[in-house]
């Protein structure tokens, strides 16, 4: 049997940001993350929040579900992004949302100002998970929800060690690093569902327009660092989670 | 944008129909996955050539991406 030959060593990159690449927006409909704008819609409407409600995009990209809020479910989105390219992009995709340039960890928006905050495949990007949640929290009202999803580690001690890419999946957290810090902010877990066949979906449709996930990488990066990411991602069990939370009636 | 394709010139031709095949986007379903790709198929029914690459290559690539590791 032929031995396994080990990953080498990450060789110096420039830091690309995997979701501002037109690729990833091809691949997965404009919505840039595992599951697209269904996965965004089936959680929506499973909170079943009144029209006009005031409802924030945490990290709202090209504004794909600020239109979808704002077009098929009558709500007031309001998004916020730390990149002025995407703000851009969501200003022509949701004219009618208000948008704001900023970051998880320090919303610029007064507390209890939303009735729901939804953050997309971010969180594990914003670097500071309990302070983004904190965040989300003081903005919601009480008894506001929290829609979250994004791509978990399920095994801590694999975590992927990929070349400088800024993407959710080189930064994926424990699952229960996730629950834990929602109930330290102060929020009660409401429903909480593994779909990670949304994200092996993703990798196999790559697959089927790129001819393998290395000619994917290596769009955004050389060669050898794309070897490299195939075999660390290969290697770390990754998942995808979709949860809404309530803020607690007595945290407000 | 993606450069890869499967589409391939290809003497085969629909023996239902006679006629020559054309690129198609379809939807290829495979072990609970639903997949965009653009393959040859018959004009008229609707009938798909999935290459031999596709079949034993690509489709091989996808069913070790699906099954749980």
């Amino acid at each position: 049997m032929e031995a396994l030959s080990p990953c080498p060593p990450a060789p110096p990159v420039t830091p690309i940001t995997l979701y501002e690449q037109d690729e990833l927006s091809e691949l997965t409909g404009g919505a840039l993350r595992p599951g697209g704008i269904a996965l965004t819609a089936e959680l929506l409407t499973y909170c079943n929040l009144e029209p006009g409600s005031s409802v924030l995009d945490i990290g709202c990209g090209p504004g794909h579900t600020l239109n979808l809020m704002a077009t098929n479910f009558g709500l007031t989105p309001t998004g916020l992004d730390p990149s002025a390219s995407m703000l851009e992009k969501a200003a022509q995709q949701a004219p009618t949302a208000a948008i704001l340039q900023g970051t998880a960890t320090a919303i610029p928006c007064g507390q209890s100002r939303f009735d729901a905050v939804v953050c997309e495949c971010v969180l594990s990007l914003t670097g500071d998970v309990a302070a983004s949640l904190q965040e989300m929290h003081r903005v919601l009202r009480p008894g506001g929800v929290l829609i979250l999803t994004d791509i978990y580690c399920k095994r801590p001690e694999l975590q992927p060690d990929l070349p400088d890419l800024q993407s959710c999946a080189s930064r994926a957290l424990p699952l229960d690093v996730v629950t834990d810090g929602l109930a330290q902010a102060g929020f009660a877990l409401v429903s909480l569902r593994e779909r990670s066949d949304l994200l092996k979906q993703l990798a196999g449709q790559i697959i089927f327009s790129y001819g393998s996930l290395e000619k994917f990488w290596q769009l955004f990066m050389g060669a050898e660092a794309a070897r490299r990411t195939c075999c660390a991602l290969a290697a770390a069990p990754l998942g995808y989670y979709a949860l809404v939370a309530e803020k607690e009636a007595r945290h407000g | 944008m993606s450069t890869f394709s499967f589409l391939e010139t290809t003497t085969w031709q629909c023996n239902s129909c006679g006629l020559p095949l054309q690129p198609a986007k379809v939807t290829a379903t495979y072990l609970g996955g639903s997949f965009n790709v653009e393959l040859m198929a018959c004009p008229q029914c609707g009938f798909i050539l999935v290459p031999e690459d596709l079949a034993v290559g690509k489709m091989l690539e996808v069913e070790q991406l699906l099954e749980d590791k």
